[in-house]
This record gives structure tokens, sequence and C-alpha cells, in this order.
């Protein structure tokens, strides 16, 4: 199937590329399925999240032990129930980055991660009980030069 | 503003369409049943801010924002 991008023109995937949010994402519920893209020289640490329903609709997503390493995400019994975990080794955690046009003013939510089941293909985005940021700002990364 | 009250198993009406149920009461919070139309959304107060961020990311980046985000982190 061939599916139009946000940032990457016409996209050539499989159907078993796609990766299916079973509640969609927070605020944009009525979009179930994406596309992972793999940034060229992303190296793994960015991807893109590309609907599959909406061209004009992608997230930027980003490794967040890349930028904190001390990032502690975990999964409710509910979330794993719905990505049908059959353990933590299937689960690849990124963080949604909103992009203002410079490092100060981007920021990525940590509050609300999005963990995908890397064998299942089901993703959610997860609300951590946890007291982090939902618009930290990415130039506060401590990997980050 | 509107102040009811509510015993577990009572329910209150919105317009015609919508239901919320006390379920359960505990110590320090209630659990609540909602019925309402799909067009309706249900969001918890904190989540408002993640659905806001969540639409500006999904919506407004632009390929020049892309990137500078690749040579920032893409190494």
């Amino acid at each position: 199937m061939k599916i139009d991008t946000k940032y990457f023109g016409k996209v050539e995937c499989r159907p078993s590329d796609l990766i299916c949010f079973e509640a969609g994402v927070i605020g944009l519920e009525q979009y179930r399925q994406y596309l992972p893209i793999d940034f060229e020289e992303g190296q793994g640490n960015l991807l893109c999240l590309q609907s599959v329903e909406d061209p004009g609709l992608a997230f930027v997503v980003m490794n967040p032990f890349a930028l904190y390493e001390d990032y502690r995400p975990r999964l409710g019994a509910a979330d794993s129930k719905l990505l049908e975990n059959t353990g933590e080794d299937a689960i690849s955690w990124y963080v949604i980055c909103t992009m203002k046009g410079s490092l100060e003013e981007s920021s990525v939510n940590l509050k609300a991660p999005v963990a995908v089941n890397v064998r299942s293909r089901k993703a959610c985005q997860v609300i951590l009980e946890d007291d982090y940021s939902i618009r930290c700002p990415i130039g506060k990364g401590r990997n980050v030069c | 503003m509107l102040i009811l009250q509510r015993k577990k198993g009572q329910a209150l009406k919105i317009g015609d369409s919508i239901t919320i149920r006390v379920t359960e009461i505990g110590a320090d919070s209630v659990r609540l049943a909602i019925e309402a139309p799909r067009e309706i959304s249900v969001l918890r107060e904190e989540l408002e801010e993640t659905a806001r961020a969540n639409q500006e990311a999904a919506r407004e980046g632009s390929a020049s924002d892309l990137a500078w985000l690749v040579k920032n982190f893409g190494k």
C-alpha cells in the first residue's frame, strides 16, 4: 500500500508495518493507524509517527532515554492489557515532540509518553502518575550538547 | 455553580444524552461511570494540556523544524 505523508511524500508500506493506537492519541482519538518512519540520520532516537488516515497529521517522537537517562516510565495494568503486553522487553517508549522552530521553545511531553509493543504492534499514550512535565524543553535534556 | 450531593449508585444527567453515575466511593477518590455520545469529548482535567500539546505536535511542525531536530538529535 502507498500512503501520503506530511514529511516524506508518498511512502510505500505493508499493513504489517503499521502500529495501532486502539484508543487513539489523547485529543486525537479518531485516528488509530500510524506508520512509524525512521529518519535516515535519526539513529533510532528520532521517529515519525505518520497517521494513515490523515496525511497532514504526523508526530515526531524521540527516544526519551537518549534525552533523560533517569526517566522511568511504567506501564499500568490497563495499558499493559491494551498493548497485549507479554514482557517489558517488548515495549518501546517514545515522547512526543512539539516543534516550535527553535530548541529553546520546543518541548517533549514526559508526563504522557507513547508505549509501543513491538510484537503486537499495539500502541497507547500512557499517563504517568509521576510528576513529569507535559512541556519539558528539549534543550534541558542532559545528554544534549 | 451547581453543587449536588450523590450517593454510591446514584447518577446525574446533563441534557438528554449524558449520564454520570457514582460507582465507587473511596477515601480520597470516587469512581464515575460516564455515558455520553461518541462526539462528546470526556477528558480528565489534567489531560487537557496533553491534548493541546498533541494537537500542536501533530499539526504544526514543519520540514525546517525537522531538519534542525535531526541535526541536533540524530547523532
